[in-house]
């Protein structure tokens, strides 16, 4: 199946399922498995710094809430995938050697 | 520095941190933060179609919460134009921020495609840069 939008064109038949990458994180020790209550607190606070309060003050309005709700399916499997990506990345910069080689 | 501004360093680089000498010889450094990222974005920026002839596109994930989407173009009367799109990953949704600056979340098939690219970025970025199974993240042999 495929869809459109107006700058976008994806083959549906590419999407893969995300749930075993949350699972590859927990193997893999990228990041600590978190419960639901984890999420709505220390992470929530780390992105909420980070983005900078005028910007988590205007999302709280346009959610209409002042406490976050539980994350979205869609923020889970994002973050899942930032999460990785992070990983990958902090290894491959550990393992890189001085010529800017990747290691084998 | 402005977030923009940050993005548009990572890019193209700060000429203020470039050192002439340097780059007159081979690269002897270790690979970077931002190396990788540029790498990624050459694979972000094949996810949405072909690029119109004289754009600059980049579509890269920033950090465990940030997407960035970066296209420049000259348009019908020579002027350079530019625009830059931020995507949070926010406990009730994906933030979408655009110059102005302006805050949206995501919905329907806006937010069904962004999720579907990003899925698309984590599985061609895993095999071509960092050589690891995506389904596993181990490390190819």
């Amino acid at each position: 199946m495929e869809y459109r939008s107006n700058a976008t064109k994806f083959n549906h038949d590419d999407v893969i399922d995300l749930d075993h990458y949350r699972e590859a994180i927990r193997e893999r020790g990228l990041a600590p498995a978190r419960s639901k209550e984890e999420w709505l607190t220390s992470e929530w606070k780390e992105i909420a710094a980070r983005i900078g309060a005028g910007a988590t003050a205007h999302a709280s309005r346009l959610s209409g809430e002042s406490k976050p709700k539980p994350q979205s399916p869609e923020s889970m499997r994002v973050a899942a995938i930032g999460e990785l990506l992070q990983g990958y990345r902090r290894d491959k910069v550990a393992s890189s050697d001085y010529y800017g080689r990747m290691a084998a | 520095m402005g977030l923009f501004k940050k993005i548009t360093s990572l890019i193209v680089g700060d000429d203020t941190q470039v050192n002439p000498r340097a780059t007159a010889v081979a690269p002897i450094k270790r690979l970077t933060d931002r190396d990788l990222l540029k790498l990624e974005s050459k694979i972000g920026s094949t996810l949405f179609g072909p690029i119109p002839k004289g754009h600059r596109r980049e579509f890269f994930c920033l950090d465990e919460s940030t997407w960035i989407w970066h296209e420049e173009w000259r348009d019908d009367r020579g002027v350079d134009r530019q625009m830059s799109t931020r995507y949070e990953v926010h406990p009730k949704g994906i933030l979408k921020v655009t110059e102005g600056p302006r805050y949206r979340f995501l919905e329907g098939q806006e937010l069904a495609n962004f999720v579907t690219a990003t899925e698309l970025y984590y599985e061609k970025v895993s095999r071509d840069i960092y050589r690891r199974d995506p389904r596993t993240g181990l490390e190819f042999a």
